[in-house]
């Protein structure tokens, strides 16, 4: 019988279906005939082979296929977070599809799957074995798939192997499961969390991860990584030539692995042909630096030495930053980010002094190995305060912020000084006006210090 | 009357470190929730009220590593029981990590004068928490735990901030950037109206480099010609990270009790995702008024928004210029 449009594609699915299973069995009935130690053993085996395969085929038949397929509906949901995703345990925790809607979320601060502008779909499997279900439901012809048909309740692409108006009715029915949920359920291994909505009343909120949002973020990150533009892109970064593409790196991304060795039990996009179980997550942890292990003995200057070398990026950053302003203009927003690079060099230094600080007790600015100058003394190792009266004194005069200052300042121009950073007279005076208000702020904060 | 709690060095171990689609620090919704456990075991027996909490980090080191010492992290799983069939159980894969925070908690209640009073407090206070949770992880240790009563002069609260800010350096506070976010997404979109939200957020967390025009002019920008490659500075300045900021409902609100396995049948179901945005660590001795470092529970069940908000601000940056 000709099918014509989705009625095709689905009889030559059903097809493929066939041919794959009956190819699995043919090769197991050679190996079972290769396997046969007589003749008369051979005649009836292949008698039985003979009679499973006319069986295994009458099973494709299109009408018979449907109808089992149609039984198992519920076990497949379209969806755009899948509870499985949370834990490969939680079988039966609803899905849920979340439609997609015009509004993009805009001037809002937030982020979520409705963020996403060209959105892909999952299809949560409880089980590999029902996925040529909902590869079944996904079929599509102009545009429009059979899980659409079946959403309005329309099974004209169906009829064509149905028995009966009846028969056809009922699959349409079945098939509907799996984009409804019929009775909403959680699991033990989902998380639920109460959120106080007011005094002593609360709502029991359940987190689904978001397929569509996991699936996005895996896209753009593959491709900054992979992808055939960035590849050329990268060779020219390399090679200092220039391309009209960007090249994009995510840093201290972490790949959480969900489903294990079977992804395809979760859902379709968490299985081998697309995000293969990888799950990419973006870093927000705060800035860590390797702690001090040793009191600063030993050393001339704290700034030039380990403060120095804990911000040797943001220095070279900076350097390059000045350098490419060279020769162009100067504008307000030039301006703003270079003295908040500068704010963030002090903001280091504070943390910096505070880390010593803390870190080791009081007294060790007195041992003969520390050959800092006084002011550097007075300045971290307030500890010694409590035992050395004098030392004391002399803190509480408060001369040593505006040094630190200035060593500071002088370590900052003398780092950041290069031939082609011959400034003019009138930048000069700039960029001493800008760093002199950031070291008289720099003084402040550091003599707040208790 | 007011105070600010201050819980010094917070030792926990194996905290949660994953929050939703980052990694790196537990989601603040952690924090209000613990301040929240602590709020209803300090009513009663305390008569205090705990509300809005703010997180400095002085230490973390969380459990993963990347294999050969570059590329993507990796998380270190636990080795757990086995099951009935005396096989490993599949893995599901969990992050942990090492913390070492503070936290600036609000209290309200009365609070009797005199040091005593205040010491007993406070050790009563250390001893419950000593028994709560904190992100999944258990509370190690707790250095001390301070009451500080908000003096109404707003000259000595700004100098009670100083003071407690800088005492809780070395270390990092996490603050809400949500609506340079906004902005960000607002710009991209005047240049674009067919700009998608997320890229605009993941602006913050990707490092851009483009390589910059020749200054020569060359009309034909041939391919080979050589050029410097620049990073495109991020959207704003400061520790800028995307993070997880609340929850947003995906489903109806389900009367209690006509969802199948939930924890209890009397109070109001709903399904949710996670929901994003971008946060600033920043040093706290840039913070002025120890209020902007709260985050405070914002629910509004209607159009099903259960999000943590901040309220800090960055400073606009002042230009003055000639002033020597």
């Amino acid at each position: 019988m000709a099918y014509t449009g989705l009625s095709k594609k689905i009889a030559e699915y059903i097809q493929e279906r066939a041919k794959e299973k009956l190819e699995k069995f043919d090769k197991e009935a050679e190996k079972k005939r290769q396997s046969a130690l007589s003749e008369a053993e051979l005649t009836k085996l292949s008698k039985e082979l003979a009679e499973k395969r006319r069986h295994k085929e009458s099973t494709f038949s299109p009408e018979v296929w449907l109808s089992e397929q149609a039984k198992n509906a519920s076990k497949v949901h379209k969806a755009t977070h899948v509870a499985k995703l949370t834990h490969t345990g939680a079988s039966d925790a609803s899905n849920i599809f979340e439609p997609p809607e015009g509004d993009l979320g805009i001037n809002t601060g937030l982020i979520s799957t409705k963020s996403l502008l060209n959105r892909v779909d999952d299809w949560a499997v409880d089980n590999a074995a029902f996925a040529p279900i909902a590869a079944l439901l996904q079929l599509s012809h102009n545009g429009k798939s059979l899980i659409e048909y079946i959403e309005e309740g329309d099974g004209a692409p169906l009829r064509a192997f149905a028995q009966s108006e009846e028969q056809c009715k009922e699959w349409v029915k079945q098939y509907h499961h799996a984009i409804e949920i019929t009775e909403p359920a959680s699991h033990t291994f989902m998380k639920q969390v109460y959120f106080p909505i007011s005094k002593d009343h609360y709502h029991l909120i359940a987190p689904l991860s978001s397929s569509a949002l996991s699936q996005a973020l895996f896209e753009r990150i593959q491709e900054s990584k992979f992808g055939d533009n960035t590849r050329e892109a990268r060779k020219r970064k390399k090679e200092n030539r220039y391309s009209k593409d960007l090249v994009i790196d995510f840093p201290n991304i972490a790949v959480q692995k969900i489903g294990g060795d079977n992804p395809q039990n979760v859902s379709q996009l968490n299985g081998k042909a697309k995000r293969n179980a990888r799950a990419y997550l973006l870093n927000c942890a705060p800035p860590r630096w390797q702690p001090q292990s040793q009191p600063p003995l030993k050393l001339k200057n704290i700034i030039d030495g380990p403060y120095s070398y804990r911000v040797r990026r943001e220095t070279r950053h900076l350097q390059q930053f000045l350098l490419f302003q060279v020769g162009r203009e100067s504008t307000w927003e030039v301006r703003t980010k270079r003295a908040q690079r500068i704010d963030h060099l002090i903001d280091e230094l504070i943390q910096f002094g505070a880390e010593i600080q803390q870190i080791f007790p009081g007294g060790w600015s007195e041992l003969d190995e520390c050959l800092l100058p006084q002011h550097q003394r007075l300045w971290l190792d307030p500890g010694r305060k409590r035992q050395d009266k004098n030392f004391a004194k002399e803190r509480e005069k408060n001369d040593w912020p505006q040094q630190v200052a200035d060593d500071f300042g002088t370590w900052l121009n003398q780092k950041l000084k290069h031939e082609k950073l011959a400034m003019s007279e009138v930048e000069h005076r700039e960029w001493k006006s800008l760093v002199a208000r950031k070291l008289r702020l720099l003084k402040d904060d550091l003599g707040a210090f208790t | 009357m007011s105070a600010v709690l201050l819980l010094r060095h917070l030792k926990v171990e194996n905290a949660n470190a994953i929050a939703g689609h980052t990694w790196g620090f537990p989601a603040i919704s952690n924090f209000l929730g613990f301040t929240h456990a602590l709020s209803r075991k300090t009513e009663p027996e305390l008569g205090l009220t705990l509300s809005g909490c703010g997180v400095v980090c002085h230490r973390s080191q969380v459990q993963a590593y990347r294999t050969g010492g570059w590329g993507d992290w990796v998380f270190a799983l636990s080795r757990n029981p086995l099951t009935k069939e005396s096989k490993t159980a599949a893995f599901v894969e969990e992050g942990r990590m090492h913390l070492d925070i503070s936290l600036i908690i609000r209290v309200e209640g009365r609070i009797l004068s005199g040091d005593d009073h205040l010491t007993e407090l406070q050790n009563q206070l250390a001893q419950m928490i000593k028994t709560l949770r904190l992100a999944g992880g258990t509370i190690r240790d707790l250095s001390s735990v301070e009451l500080h009563s908000i003096p109404y002069n707003e000259e000595a609260e700004t100098k009670l901030t100083c003071k407690l800010m800088r005492s809780l350096l070395p270390g990092f506070a996490l603050v809400s950037r949500a609506g340079t976010l906004a902005e960000h997404l607002g710009n991209l979109q005047q240049q674009n109206p067919q700009t998608e939200p997320l890229e605009a957020w993941l602006d913050f967390a990707a490092l851009k480099y483009k390589a910059a025009e020749p200054n020569k002019f060359s009309e034909d920008l041939a391919n080979d010609a050589p050029a410097e490659w620049v990073r495109v500075p991020k959207p704003a300045s400061g520790w800028l990270v995307p993070i997880t900021i609340g929850y947003r409902a995906i489903s109806e609100l389900y009367e209690p009790g006509t969802v199948a396995r939930t924890r209890d049948t009397h109070t109001p179901f709903r399904f949710v995702e996670s929901v994003y945005s971008v946060g600033q660590w920043l040093s706290p001795h840039r913070i002025v008024r120890w209020e902007d470092l709260l985050w405070h529970y914002q629910a509004d069940p209607d159009t099903g928004g259960y999000l943590c908000a901040n309220h800090w601000q960055p400073e606009e940056e002042v230009e003055t210029s000639f002033d020597i």
